[in-house]
């Protein structure tokens, strides 16, 4: 028989393929070489949202009504107050109160959790009977309103005032 | 003619056993070579190459995984993100700005290319909830600073940035981004009560918990390509002088 017709033992194609992976082994060695490493670090922040309660508190004296606002509950908030009387009022506002032109006066300043706003004096002229010089009884209506803080897109804080909590004092 | 189950010859053997000295030869190689260039007019000091990495948040290290000199991975850090992001005895607010500045330092001994994994999700009543869009957590990412978002490897909830200059031992990356928000349309999402004269809202998403999660991976620079290409599948190209990488 051809020597070339041989085929090739079971012990030659063993010890060809243990060649074989010998070499293979060399390559796997150097991708498992390469230094790697890695960090890992996660956080969270709970959404706690919801509106305050805010009450007002009005002292009536003779030069008028003193009003200051007072957040009672658990959210900043931006407060600002209407005035309705039966004569003109003369407001004399205290640090960061602004006639908002529309009825209002607005503080312009964040009212935090559980703080009170400057003085709003609120002066009305009272009606007097004149015959008898008796000031009749008469009402001012103080009505306030409180918005929940929001931030524009530069990070400002402001109000939405179409998202309002309205109480009513007399 | 029946075949004869004949052992190996003794040339086959040899053969196989010259193999095998010459693949181990070509290990020791680099070895002996070194060796012939020791001098003694010359003292030379070692030093091991250990990879390290951590994940920086508005200066502080809050996560480290360092291969140290005894052969041990050191692993420190709170792992926390946003833990010291709202003031004591404040509320998390809504559209606010919070500083969240995010980069990476090497913590290590050798210059590596780094990338970093973002995460954002919602969770609510402890189960997430894939209804509320990950586009509503706005971590405001930087550009033009080095880093570049991998857009193919990239989803609303996933963001894959990689830095493209090489760092080096001790040096850190320019931040990730700046501020973490709220989208402030999230506070409009509200239902409206009454009770008597007083009227009030009641916010669709309280109690939501939005999640920020990050990982950095980093890879050694030397052979750099095939390295990146092994560790994390990507395909990148590497400068000749291994100090830049791009995305192809």
């Amino acid at each position: 028989m051809n020597r070339r017709d041989k085929k090739p033992g079971k012990r030659f194609i063993l010890l060809t393929a243990a060649a074989l992976v010998m070499i293979l082994s060399l390559s796997v060695g150097s991708a498992l070489a390469y230094f790697t490493t890695y960090a890992t670090a996660a956080g969270d922040a709970v959404l706690e949202l919801g509106f305050t309660e805010t009450i007002p508190n009005e002292v009536v004296e003779r030069d008028g009504k003193h009003i200051t606002i007072e957040n009672i509950g658990d959210y900043a908030c931006f407060v600002r107050v209407q005035v309705f009387a039966e004569n003109d009022v003369i407001y004399h506002p205290a640090a960061n109160w602004r006639d908002g032109k529309d009825g209002f006066w607005y503080y312009d300043l964040v009212l935090p959790a559980g703080e009170m706003t400057s003085e709003l004096l609120a002066e009305v002229e009272y009606p007097v009977n004149t015959e008898e010089e008796i000031v009749p009884d008469f009402d001012v209506v103080v009505v306030q309103e409180c918005s929940p803080v929001f931030y524009d897109t530069a990070g400002n804080p402001i109000a939405d005032w179409n998202q309002t909590v309205i109480n009513e004092g007399a | 003619m029946k075949k004869i189950n004949q052992p190996v010859s003794i040339k086959a053997a040899l053969l196989l056993i010259l193999a095998a000295i010459l693949l181990l030869a070509s290990t020791v190689g680099s070895t002996r070579a070194a060796l012939t260039y020791y001098s003694e007019s010359y003292s030379a000091q070692l030093n091991m190459s250990n990879i390290g990495v951590s994940l920086v948040e508005n200066g502080e290290i809050v996560s480290s995984r360092n291969y140290t000199e005894d052969g041990v991975w050191d692993e420190t850090g709170t792992k926390e993100l946003l833990s010291k992001m709202v003031k004591e005895n404040e509320k998390f607010q809504i559209g606010k700005k919070y500083e969240e500045r995010i980069s990476v330092r090497n913590t290590g001994s050798i210059a590596a290319f780094v990338r970093v994994t973002l995460t954002k999700s919602w969770t609510n009543d402890e189960m997430k909830d894939i209804t509320m869009s990950p586009d509503l957590i706005l971590l405001n990412l930087l550009s033009q600073n080095g880093w570049v978002v991998d857009t193919d490897a990239s989803t609303k909830e996933r963001t894959v940035l990689y830095y493209t200059n090489a760092l080096e031992a001790g040096s850190e990356t320019p931040p990730i981004s700046d501020t973490f928000q709220i989208d402030p349309e999230v506070a409009k999402k509200w239902k409206k009560a009454e009770n008597g004269n007083t009227i009030s809202y009641v916010y669709e998403y309280n109690g939501y918990v939005c999640k920020l999660e990050a990982e950095v991976d980093a890879v050694q620079t030397h052979n750099g390509g095939e390295a990146i290409k092994s560790a994390w599948g990507v395909d990148v190209t590497v400068s000749d002088d291994e100090s830049s990488m791009s995305l192809r």
